[in-house]
């Protein structure tokens, strides 16, 4: 059993009640309702919506089956869910490095148009953009697996560096070093693009 | 803005799923119940250790990377069903009847492992590698093909405290044959290349990529777990302990393989994608490069030449110009839109040792490659843009499809992975 850190927030008080009786059906479909468009929303992020569609619902398979393991003093339900969804995008990682991989494809620093006569600033404006967005998506790919769900639980889910912990199962001052590293990579990545350089 | 706010753009939130999609979920979470045992629902879920994992998968994205000395070597598509026979580098096996069958090359390489001498443990866990992809260059009038190359060299450290080492390096681009590169030629031998991207007001030329090499990507730190973490079919990194109990009897190990390849999925959604036999040679292929035990190096070639589809191509030379037999295997490729491709592996059966893999085209495909369809957004929470959408609006996401010339040949050798060292060491890579 892993030492979870003492300054945790008290979970909210309806996250104890279904802790306590999440055996019974009527209340995990509850905890379905409640979280299943946003654990779907996450997943398709990382990896598309078709993807999501099969991943999130079996995460919530997963999570009925084992929900006799689920401990409110660890981790809030959310916090809970997104660990066993993360889990199964880890199964994923090709398809995730592939999205990435297309991305990179797809942007990169602008050159004169092939057909002048029909190029116009607004092409040229996206494909600008797309430059950062080429760099970020190589530093994404290149970020160690653990560091990359610590990230974008972060900056897609919102989790606060307790639920992460909690989520990925892993000390609190783990979280805190890989999203600092994380960080520090994409930002060295994209270097002349980041908009505060 | 800063990188955090730039990831969430980078990434869009997606459209909620489909009405019927939570509906399916929904039914089929409750309809389950029945068919779970008691047992389970009150048995607390085996945990395993939350190491921090440095997986195969990752190598490859990288980049891909190509050699026009490959080409030399490759062999015939697959999909003949005979040796390899006629590339300029290839040494057709002694006439067909004395090809061994896959599952000879296997069961041989299976007895040199087990026979190989027990290596003394270094420090490190070294694995070297060498990926090459195909990237389709040139324009209409002048299509060619380069070959981009990336090394991986890790090391994982053995005791605590040691440092990790992960070294990774793009060496930069060029012509993949010399058919194409004459089409460079022809074209001004340019330094670098692009993406093209069809758009409303027509194509136009997008980014460019250096077919430069790159300075080598260097992570070091110190080992957090102990022991080398290799990650196996659902990401859960072994041991090197872990690794070394593995079954050294090929069903036994088959059974744990299936059981790494399902995890989390026994009795709820079925295996990941692909067949099973195909996840457990990917599964084998990995674990062909972690430090195991002699006799269990033996089990997992065992284990592959129990799986179906596997055809021998005779003997071939890897990228690095070593020899040792290809068998095509039923494997996971994903090439682009109208191409497909036979996964082929190359072992040497008298040291036991894997020495590359490598995807070779069996169907070429019209020449203009493009990683997705039109209207296909290529981000992650995009999903799908009518095409007819896109003619009146440039700008949007997804509108902008990016797509490359090239020639497309059958048995062209797509994608290789070299395996140059996998072993005890007791020195760090070089960076």
């Amino acid at each position: 059993m892993i030492a979870w850190q003492s300054d945790k927030a008290e979970p909210p008080r309806h996250e104890q009640d279904i802790g306590r009786s999440m055996d019974a059906p009527e209340v995990f479909a509850v905890v379905f309702d409640r979280h299943f468009h946003e654990i779907h929303g996450y997943v398709a992020r990382r990896l598309g919506t078709s993807a999501a569609d099969d991943i999130a619902a079996d995460t919530f398979l997963i999570a009925y089956r084992k929900r006799a393991s689920y401990d409110a003093t660890v981790g809030s339900v959310r916090a809970w869910l997104y660990g066993i969804a993360t889990r199964q995008i880890s199964r994923h990682r090709r398809d995730e490095l592939r999205t990435y991989r297309a991305m990179r494809r797809a942007a990169g620093s602008p050159l004169a148009e092939e057909h002048a006569a029909d190029n116009t600033d607004l092409v040229a404006d996206r494909l600008t953009a797309l430059t950062a967005r080429r760099d970020l998506a190589v530093a994404l790919a290149a970020l160690s697996p653990g560091d990359r769900d610590v990230l974008l639980l972060v900056a897609l889910a919102g989790l606060s560096h307790a639920e992460v912990a909690a989520a990925l199962r892993i000390p609190y001052g783990t979280v805190g070093s890989r999203l600092s590293r994380a960080r520090k990579k994409l930002r060295a990545a994209l270097g002349a693009h980041h908009p505060a350089a | 803005m800063d990188e955090l706010h730039m990831v969430r753009e980078l990434l869009p939130q997606a459209p909620p799923p489909a009405t019927e999609v939570t509906a399916a979920a929904r039914a089929r979470l409750f309809s389950g119940e029945a068919s779970i045992p008691r047992s389970e629902r009150s048995a607390r879920g085996h945990r395993r250790p939350h190491w921090q994992w440095y997986g195969l998968g990752l190598p490859l994205v990288a980049g891909a990377a190509a050699v026009s000395v490959l080409l030399a070597t490759s062999g015939q598509p697959a999909s003949t069903g005979h040796p390899a026979a006629s590339g300029p580098g290839n040494s057709p096996a002694t006439g067909k009847a004395n090809v061994p069958s896959a599952q000879a090359v296997l069961l041989a390489a299976a007895t040199s492992a087990a026979e190989q001498a027990p290596a003394a443990m270094g420090k490190y866990w070294r694995v070297a590698t060498t990926s090459m992809g195909i990237l389709a260059a040139g324009t209409k009038a002048h299509p060619y093909d380069m070959a981009e190359l990336t090394r991986i060299d890790n090391a994982w450290a053995r005791v605590a405290g040691q440092p990790l080492k992960l070294v990774s390096q793009y060496l930069g681009a060029k012509p993949a044959t010399s058919r194409d590169a004459a089409a460079w030629r022809a074209n001004g031998s340019p330094t670098k290349g692009h993406t093209s991207f069809y758009t409303r007001t027509g194509v136009v030329k997008g980014p460019s990529q250096s077919y430069a090499p790159s300075a080598p990507f260097v992570d070091q730190e110190p080992s957090q777990f102990g022991e080398v973490a290799w990650a196996v079919g659902d990401g859960s990194p072994l041991t090197t302990t872990q690794l070394a109990a593995l079954p050294s009897g090929p069903a036994k190990l088959k059974a744990q393989m299936i059981r790494y390849v399902n995890y989390d999925y026994r009795g709820v959604g079925g295996p990941p994608a692909g067949s099973m036999d195909e996840n457990l040679m990917t599964e084998a292929i990995n674990l062909l490069q972690a430090p195991l035990p002699a006799a269990v190096e033996s089990a997992v070639y065992q284990v592959m030449a129990g799986l179906p589809g596997s055809r021998t191509l005779g003997i071939m030379r890897d990228p690095l110009g070593r020899s040792g037999y290809g068998i095509a295997y039923v494997g996971q490729n994903t090439l682009p839109q109208g191409m497909q491709g036979q996964s082929v592996l190359i072992v040497d059966p008298s040291s036991g040792k894997l020495l590359a893999t490598e995807v070779i085209v069996t169907t070429p495909g019209t020449g203009i490659v493009r990683d997705l369809p039109l209207g296909i957004v290529p981000t992650p929470g995009g999903g799908r843009v009518p095409g007819s959408r896109c003619k009146g609006n440039p700008t949007l996401s997804g509108c902008i499809v990016p797509f490359t010339y090239g020639t497309r040949h059958q048995g062209q050798v797509w994608s290789y992975t070299v395996i140059k060292i996998a072993a005890w060491t007791n020195t760090l890579p070089p960076s």
